[in-house]
């Protein structure tokens, strides 16, 4: 004790929860994630409660089922916690980032499932699907909705992912590309692929159903 | 980037841009996030600091701290201040390391800290609960200590 010498008093800090979260969200994605992996709380909830609705969804249009939705966002933020320090802001963005774990995940998930679809388009069906009458026409807002949602988890996965990052969670090109770690030239390619094969799925159920 | 989805997508992603992860979810996770925060604090403290930062702290309180080791050391104010502290501390090349909460406690809730420089032998920020397997234990330390208005020091942190 008598070989302690006092210093500097440096600075008095008032505890105030309120600045704190201001002062997280101010920090860069990096440190907010080298935080996390430390067990900061208020770190992870700043990324979190920015990012679970997207995950979240982005999860449950891949696969179409809520319990395994939760699952998956689950162990994204987990693997967050675990591993944040894979992260390259130089690379790419946090949320990007974050699409390619729960994709990895997902992925995982699904390898041992057949797909639930696998129809490829040939070009005379490409043409179909882009004329004719428009299936929303037909349907109640809540049928198409519906109709829709179930054929976006129909897609095969390059092009389910392309969808729900895309024209779903509304990513642009550049953060999908990242996300499904591919070129954006491919992701714009899987889109309108994706698309088409949506159109004629909905144009199918209307001839069925209306 | 201009919207050239076809409209029933566009529906879908209006209908669903409410939808939203379960709060359980949340719970479970700041769970698993509190038990890797006790991990690693335990990784960095060390069981022995608590002699040592008793020590400390009774030589700068003002007046004898009640001591409660039944007390979360962790506790969110705690976690507030070092996470404040941290933000608006001198930005200094040479700090090494995070604060790293102490085993004290205090019956006092803790309303505002001080952060006290100090040096001491690495001997002592070995004790402490400050992995100092590089440093000798007679060199000299220079040290941050969190200081909370009861005199208690409830974190430290190396400065290098």
């Amino acid at each position: 004790m008598q070989h302690l010498k006092l210093t500097a008093v440096l600075t008095d800090i008032p505890v105030d929860r309120r600045k704190i979260q201001q002062a997280m969200g101010d920090l860069n994605e990096q440190e907010l994630l080298r935080r996390i992996t430390a067990g900061d709380q208020r770190a992870f909830t700043v990324v979190y409660r920015e990012w679970k609705g997207p995950i979240y969804r982005f999860a449950w249009h891949m696969s179409g089922n809520v319990p395994i939705a939760e699952e998956v966002m689950q162990e994204t933020f987990l693997a967050l916690m675990q591993r944040s320090s894979g992260f390259d802001a130089a690379k790419g963005t946090l949320g990007s980032y974050l699409f390619g774990i729960t994709r990895n995940i997902l992925s995982k998930r699904m390898r041992d499932e057949n797909s639930r679809d696998t129809l490829e388009l040939s070009g005379e069906e490409s043409e179909a699907a882009s004329t004719g009458p428009d299936p929303w026409a037909a349907l109640s807002r809540q049928e198409l909705i519906d109709t829709v949602r179930t054929a976006v988890v129909s897609l095969p996965m390059p092009y389910r992912e392309a969808v729900a990052l895309c024209d779903l969670e509304e990513l642009s090109y550049e953060a999908a590309a990242q996300a499904l770690d591919c070129p954006v030239g491919t992701v714009r390619s899987r889109l309108s692929r994706g698309r088409l094969l949506l159109g004629m799925k909905l144009k199918e159920f209307a001839r069925i159903h209306v | 980037m201009k919207d050239d989805r076809p409209i029933w997508l566009t529906s879908l992603a209006e209908a669903d841009r409410g939808t939203d992860a379960p709060d359980s979810i949340e719970a479970r996770l700041q769970g698993a996030l509190r038990r890797r925060r006790v991990i690693h604090t335990v990784k960095r403290s060390g069981a022995v600091g608590i002699v040592a930062a008793l020590a400390v702290s009774l030589w700068l309180a003002p007046k004898k701290p009640v001591l409660n080791e039944g007390l979360d050391p962790a506790d969110d104010s705690l976690l507030d201040a070092i996470s404040e502290a941290t933000l608006l501390a001198p930005d200094d090349d040479s700090i090494g390391e995070d604060f790293v909460p102490t085993k004290l406690a205090s019956e006092q809730p803790l309303e505002s800290v001080r952060i006290v420089r100090v040096s001491l032998p690495g001997g002592a920020l070995t004790r402490y609960g400050v992995p100092a397997s590089e440093i000798s234990a007679n060199a000299e330390v220079t040290a941050d200590l969190l200081v909370g208005q009861d005199g208690i020091a409830r974190a430290i942190r190396v400065v290098k």
